[in-house]
């Protein structure tokens, strides 16, 4: 798991470490039941501080990516990235349809049609 | 794909100076080569007043209880204390003793040379003058006067043999990869070998299942020993069956269950990656090989650092090709290693 932070960058740091455990899940290199380097160690390692990590590891715990457990640390689940997240705006899409007395295949075809444009 | 041929290519190394190379075995042999020489002239010079067949071997008493003719003797002696000798030294050579370990290896052909040696001249020298080989005696002491022979010829060879020198990695088999300044960077990698977990486990549990069983049936202390034994050595088993290895801006370290070690930055002159076959490393664990300390949690890729006035270290981890771009990198960042 190789994780590179650029302090000069825009984007928050906690955001950057996030990403960075995002893309090595999505790549393979980090893979389920693996358990990733506890908290202080790696705010060591990277000079930074150790809330910032434990507020990486706190959001990619709510998009069930990891399961973070007192004194286990953090382990990957076998969840992908995006899943979550996907799933969530699928049961959103179906609730508008239902509301507003869409059929699936109106949905479908306004997904091609957003898709296309 | 390209890895794997980096990593059989890193494996080789360069190789190191010849003349260098041809000292650290060519001095051990030399004295090898002289200790056989002694006997010869020994058994030569002494001929007219030796029995033939001469005593060979006694018994614990010093009865002569073995017998061998005094040609036979000689090609035995030689055989075993000269050539044997250079067949396995050249064999360790060849098998990468590096560093301490070629003086060691030295050390250990010389000593058995010089012990077998100086048993043999005691044998000879007891029967000289006696026209039969059965009345000769040779007190048992002798073997601590051999042994101390043959440890003092292995501390001069110690001495006097150059450690061979840890080969040079070529530029080209070592990935770099390109940091930005202020960049903060880890890589962190985790090897697990269920199957030395499980069987340490077992292994752990047969032996507290022996404590259990032994006074069950009432075998007084008799599954004590054999049940703490197994249970020691089923946790040992057990703890090595996972690594986990970190690279930072303070060099890398490793962890092994209870056991763990670190290399800072500045000590790493480069690092490589390997192709570990654990039984070239004398098995699983933390391993003193001729490759330099290793720990080997199973076949695969190894990730190999060279430390600058020491010895190379190998781990075998998952992705090695990323951990040592990354030592690569932070080295050329710190304005060493071009």
């Amino acid at each position: 798991m190789l994780i590179r932070i650029d302090p000069t960058s825009s984007v928050a740091i906690y955001d950057q470490l996030a990403a960075a455990i995002r893309g090595g899940v999505a790549a393979g290199d980090i893979r389920a039941g693996q358990r990733l380097p506890p908290a202080r160690e790696l705010a060591a390692s990277l000079g930074i501080n150790v809330h910032t990590v434990l507020k990486a590891y706190a959001a990619l715990r709510d998009e069930g990516l990891l399961h973070v457990r007192r004194g286990r640390g953090a382990v990957v689940t076998d969840v992908r990235p995006g899943e979550v997240e996907l799933s969530r705006a699928v049961a959103e899409l179906l609730a508008v349809g239902r509301r507003n007395g869409l059929s699936l295949t109106q949905i479908h075809h306004a997904l091609d049609q957003g898709a296309e444009s | 794909m390209t890895s794997r041929q980096d990593a059989t290519s890193a494996s080789t190394g360069t190789a190191a100076p010849p003349e260098s190379a041809a000292r650290t075995l060519g001095i051990p042999i030399l004295m090898v080569i002289a200790i056989g020489l002694i006997q010869i002239g020994a058994l030569v010079a002494w001929r007219p007043d030796l029995p033939d067949p001469m005593a060979t071997h006694f018994s614990g008493s010093g009865r002569a209880d073995g017998f061998m003719s005094w040609t036979a003797n000689l090609v035995m002696a030689l055989g075993f204390s000269t050539v044997l000798t250079i067949v396995l030294l050249v064999g360790f050579h060849l098998g990468g003793g590096r560093g301490r370990m070629a003086r060691i290896g030295a050390a250990i052909g010389v000593g058995t040379s010089g012990f077998v040696g100086a048993l043999m001249l005691a044998a000879a020298a007891a029967q000289r003058g006696r026209a039969d080989a059965h009345d000769a005696r040779l007190s048992p002491a002798w073997i601590a006067a051999g042994l101390a022979a043959g440890l003092a010829l292995a501390g001069l060879a110690y001495a006097v043999t150059p450690a061979s020198p840890w080969p040079t990695p070529d530029p080209a088999e070592t990935p770099r990869m390109t940091l930005r300044p202020g960049e903060k960077v880890v890589w962190s990698s985790e090897r697990r070998n269920r199957t030395l977990t499980l069987v340490g486990l077992g292994l752990s549990l047969l032996g507290l299942a022996l404590l259990v069983v032994g006074p069950v049936l009432n075998l007084a202390g008799g599954l004590v020993l054999p049940g703490v034994l197994m249970a020691v050595l089923g946790a040992l088993f057990a703890s090595v069956g996972r690594v986990r290895v970190t690279v930072d801006g303070a060099g890398l370290r490793w962890r092994m269950g209870p056991l763990f070690g670190r290399t800072p930055l500045s000590r790493i002159t480069s690092a490589r990656v390997v192709d570990v076959v654990p039984m070239e490393y004398g098995g699983w664990g933390y391993r003193l090989s001729g490759q330099g300390p290793a720990v080997v949690i199973g076949a695969g890729h190894g990730l190999r650092i060279s430390r600058a006035g020491g010895s190379d270290f190998t781990v075998t981890v998952p992705d090695a090709e990323t951990g040592a771009a990354l030592l690569n990198g932070l080295i050329a960042g710190t304005g060493r290693g071009g």
